[in-house]
C-alpha cells in the first residue's frame, strides 16, 4: 500500500497504540497535519497554547499510563520549544517520542527560514534521535524511536522529518507493536552476594527511586520490605512507590526529607538502592551518605553505579526481576529494636489550627486536599516551595500519582503535565500544585484546559515571592533577597476568569475546606484557586546542599538564633 | 605521555551512523571526561566504525566512559585495553627547515629514525613517521633543533596484541 510519510507516521503511530498527540502546527509540519485532520477519528490531536506546554503534556501522559507520551511540532522555534519539556522527561526518564518537521531536505543546512538543527540541539537530552532524510526509512525509524523510549531506562526520543518526506510517497507495509528489549537478569554470583548480606543484615533500609515506578516493581518492593522487616524511604521520584500508610514507611529523604529517613540512612548498616541515582538532592555529601553500611545497588542501567556513590554489590537488571529472585530466596526476618529506633525520629504533624481567621498555612491545603480527594487523585506539582510541601504533606499511596520534575526540576512544568494527566486519565481528578512564580511562566496553557473543558483544580500558592529562590537567600545569602520579591499585581482569580476559567480565594484557615470542596465539585473546566500564603512561609526540615542530617535545619527561628 | 599513570585504550565498534562522533565526543564534553587522543575509521563491516580512544583516567572514571559509552544507541561494543596489551602506533609528518648547510643532517636523522622522507622543498623537508606514541614523541623532540615549521599528527589507533578481536563475541 503506497502512502504519504505523513501517513505512514500516523499508522506507525496507531500500531503502537497511540491514540493522543499533543502539538502545534507550523509550516514544515502541514503534511503531518493534513493527515491528522484524514485520522482524526483515530488519532485526536491536544493543541496546546506553546510548544513546551505540548512537550509537558505529553510527558504527564506518558508519567500517567506508563505508555510513551507524543508530541508534534514543526521546525526552528516549534522544535527549540520542545527543548525544555525533552530534557525534563530524560532528566527522570520518562518515554517520549518527540516528532518535529523540518526544512526540506534540498534546504537543509542553508540557514533557510524555520531551520534549526533539533537533532544536533537534542543530542544531549535524548536517548536518541533521528532525522530523516529518506521517506522508505520513516517507518521503521519510528518503530525503533518507540522501541528505545521504553527500553530498558525509558526516556525520550526525538525524530524530526523534512517537510518533502512527510509528503513523499512509500510502500507501507503494516507491523505489530514494538516491543521493549529484553534485560538481561541479574548475575547469580551478585545475587547471592546480594542474599548472604542481606541475611546478616541488622540495620538493613530501602532507599527507592523512580526506577520503581517506571519497571512497575511496587508490589516487589512492599514484599521485600514486609518479608525481611526492613524500613522503606524514597527519593522525590520514588513517592508512590511504596504506601505512605505503612508501618515501614520513613519517608523521603534528602534535603527536605524526613527527620526519621534522614537519619535511617546514617544509621543502617545495609542501603538497598533500588532504581534510585544517589542525585545531590538526596545524598548531598556523596561520601558521607550511608557511609557505615554495605550498599546494594539495583539498577537497570549500568552507567549509575558508582557514578556518585560507591556501592558494595551492583545488580543489574529488571528491579521487579532481581527483587523478586532476592525475596524468594531469603527467609523472613524481624528487625524490631531497629524499627523501634527509627519511629523514634519520627516527626508527628501538628493539629490542624482551629481558628478561622488563622493565616493560610500551606500544609494545611495539602493535608486537606489530601483528606477530601480519593486515592485515584492524581497530583502534579511545578517545581519549587509549593513542590516540596507537596511531596511532605500530600501522601502518595500508589505508582503514577504524583508528577513531578525532580531532576530538571522544571518551573513551568505543571500546567503541560496536567493536561497530559488529564487526557489519560479522563475519569480521575487530577490537581495540579503550583506556584505564583511557575504560573506565571506557562499560564498560556490555562487556554487548553479551557478549550478542552478539563477539569483539573489548580492550586496556587501565591505568597507573590519567588519562594524557594527567596528560602536559600534567606538561609544563605544573609536575606539579600535579590530578584525574588517581583511585586507583581497579577489579579488570579480575574485571570482565570479572563480565560474561561473559575478563580476562588483561599486568604484564611477557614476558607481552606468549604473551597477546596467547591473547586473538586467543579466538573465542566478548570478552577483555580488563588491560596494566598504568608511569603515566609519555609519548606522544613532543609539540609543545606553538600550537608548530612546532622546539619538538617528544623526551625527557621532556632537556625536564625544559632547564627 | 603528560605523566605516568598507564594509558587506557578504548576501543569502540560503532554503528556507521551520522552524527555518531558527534554523539560520542558529547557525552565526553558534558561529563567531564578527558581523553588524550580519538582515531575514527571505518572497518571492513561497512555498517561499523571503530574509534581508538587513549584516556589516562582512574579506574572508576574508565569504567565510568565504558557504561555511559555503552548507552548510546549507535555505540557496539567498548573493549578496554592497556597500552601494553596493544600493538599500537601512531603517525606524524614534520616539515622542518633544510637548508643545504643541514640537509644532509636532517636526512641522516630521518634515516636513524627509520621515518620516510615524503617531500623535499625549497627550504624543508617533510618526514613521516609511525611508531608507538613514545618513539614518536621522541623524534619530533629530536627533530626540534632543526626548526620544525609545522606539524600534524594522529592519534594512537590500537588493537589488541593476540589473536583476539573487537568482533569476537558479535552475532553476524
Amino acid at each position: 500500500m503506497k502512502l504519504n510519510g505523513s501517513e505512514i507516521l500516523l499508522e506507525c503511530l496507531l500500531e503502537q497504540g497511540v491514540d493522543t498527540v499533543f502539538g502545534y502546527p507550523g509550516g514544515t509540519v502541514l503534511n503531518i497535519y493534513d493527515a491528522l485532520y484524514k485520522y482524526s477519528d483515530r488519532i485526536q490531536h491536544i493543541l496546546t497554547a506553546h510548544e513546551q506546554g505540548a512537550s509537558h503534556a505529553a510527558d504527564g501522559y506518558a508519567r500517567t499510563t506508563g505508555k510513551v507520551g507524543v508530541c508534534i511540532a514543526t521546525s526552528g522555534p516549534g522544535a527549540t520549544n520542545l527543548v525544555t519539556g525533552i530534557a525534563t522527561a530524560y532528566m527522570d526518564s520518562i518515554p517520549m517520542v518527540a516528532i518535529t518537521g523540518n526544512v526540506a531536505t534540498p534546504l537543509l543546512g542553508r540557514d533557510s527560514f524555520q531551520e534549526i538543527d533539533i537533532t544536533g540541539v537534542t543530542i544531549p537530552i535524548t536517548k536518541h534521535n533521528f532525522l530523516v532524510k529518506d521517506v522508505n526509512q520513516l517507518a521503521d525509524t519510528v518503530r525503533l524511536a518507540f522501541e528505545i523510549a521504553q527500553s530498558g531506562r525509558p526516556g525520550p526520543v526525538l525524530v524530526d522529518i523534512p517537510k518533502d518526506v512527510s509528503a513523499a510517497l512509500a510502500e507501507y507495509t503494516p507491523a505489530p507493536a514494538v516491543k521493549a528489549r529484553p534485560i538481561a537478569p541479574p548475575k547469580a554470583d551478585r545475587l547471592e552476594r546480594t542474599v548472604e548480606i542481606l541475611a546478616e543484615a541488622k540495620r538493613p533500609l530501602l532507599y527507592i527511586g523512580g526506577g520503581v515506578i517506571a519497571s512497575g516493581a511496587a508490589e516487589q518492593v512492599r514484599a521485600l520490605a514486609e518479608k525481611l522487616d526492613i524500613p522503606v524511604c524514597s527519593s522525590l521520584m520514588g513517592l508512590g512507590g511504596f504506601p505512605a500508610d505503612h508501618p515501614l514507611w520513613l519517608g523521603m529523604v534528602g534535603m527536605h526529607g524526613t527527620r526519621a529517613a534522614n537519619c535511617a540512612t546514617r544509621d543502617c548498616d545495609t542501603l538497598i538502592v533500588c532504581g534510585a541515582r544517589f542525585s545531590d538532592r538526596v545524598a548531598g555529601n556523596p561520601k558521607g551518605f550511608a557511609a557505615g553500611a554495605k550498599i546494594i545497588h539495583m539498577d537497570v542501567d549500568h552507567a549509575e553505579f558508582d557514578k556518585n556513590v560507591l556501592s558494595t554489590v551492583r545488580l543489574a537488571g529488571d528491579l521487579k526481576e532481581t527483587l523478586a529472585i532476592v525475596t524468594d530466596r531469603l527467609d523472613p526476618a524481624c528487625h524490631t529494636e531497629w524499627l523501634a529506633a527509627c519511629a523514634e525520629n519520627r516527626v508527628e504533624w501538628p493539629a490542624f489550627p482551629t481558628d478561622p481567621e488563622a493565616p493560610v498555612d500551606p500544609s494545611v491545603i495539602l493535608r486537606t486536599l489530601r483528606d477530601l480527594t480519593d486515592r485515584d487523585t492524581v497530583l502534579v506539582t511545578d517545581v519549587g516551595q509549593h513542590q516540596m510541601w507537596s511531596a511532605q504533606f500530600y501522601k502518595q499511596y500508589a505508582p503514577r500519582h504524583l508528577l513531578t520534575s525532580g531532576g530538571l526540576g522544571t518551573m513551568g512544568y505543571g500546567m503541560g503535565a496536567a493536561i497530559g494527566a488529564q487526557f489519560a486519565a479522563p475519569d480521575k481528578k487530577i490537581a495540579l500544585v503550583t506556584g505564583d512564580g511557575c504560573f506565571h511562566m506557562n499560564l498560556n496553557e490555562l487556554t487548553t484546559m479551557v478549550s478542552y473543558k478539563l477539569p483539573v483544580v489548580i492550586l496556587l500558592m501565591d505568597n507573590r515571592v519567588l519562594g524557594m529562590v527567596r528560602q536559600w537567600q534567606k538561609v544563605f545569602y544573609q536575606k539579600r533577597f535579590a530578584a525574588t520579591d517581583p511585586e507583581r499585581q497579577t489579579d488570579f482569580p480575574k485571570l482565570a476568569e479572563a480565560f474561561g476559567c473559575k478563580g476562588l480565594v483561599i486568604e484564611k484557615n477557614g476558607d481552606i475546606e468549604p473551597v477546596l470542596r467547591e473547586a473538586l465539585a467543579t466538573a465542566d473546566g478548570p478552577v483555580l484557586v488563588d491560596c494566598r500564603i504568608s511569603k515566609d512561609a519555609n519548606v522544613l526540615p532543609m539540609i543545606p546542599p553538600g550537608g548530612s542530617v546532622d546539619q538538617m535545619i528544623e526551625s527557621m527561628e532556632e537556625y536564625e538564633n544559632e547564627r | 605521555m603528560k605523566d605516568n599513570r598507564t594509558v587506557t585504550v578504548l576501543s569502540v565498534l560503532a554503528y556507521n551512523n551520522p552524527a555518531v562522533l558527534l554523539r560520542m565526543t558529547g557525552l565526553f564534553y558534558r561529563r567531564g571526561f578527558n581523553i588524550e587522543t580519538m582515531v575514527a575509521c571505518q572497518t571492513d563491516r561497512p555498517s561499523l566504525s571503530r574509534l581508538t580512544v587513549t584516556m589516562t583516567g582512574q579506574s572508576a572514571e574508565i569504567k565510568q566512559v565504558r557504561r555511559q559509552l555503552l548507552k548510546l544507541e549507535d555505540i557496539v561494543k567498548v573493549d578496554v585495553l592497556e597500552m601494553a596489551d596493544c600493538a599500537a602506533s601512531s603517525l606524524a609528518l614534520i616539515k622542518v627547515s633544510a637548508t643545504p648547510e643541514n640537509r644532509h643532517a636532517v636526512l641522516s636523522a630521518a634515516q636513524t629514525y627509520g621515518c620516510r622522507v615524503l617531500d623535499i622543498g625549497d627550504t624543508t623537508i617533510t618526514l613521516e613517521m609511525t611508531g608507538r606514541e613514545e618513539e614518536v614523541n621522541r623524534f619530533v623532540e629530536f627533530m626540534r633543533p632543526f626548526n620544525i615549521v609545522e606539524m600534524g599528527c594522529t592519534g594512537v589507533t590500537a588493537l589488541q596484541r593476540g589473536d583476539t578481536t573487537i568482533f569476537d563475541g558479535l552475532e553476524g
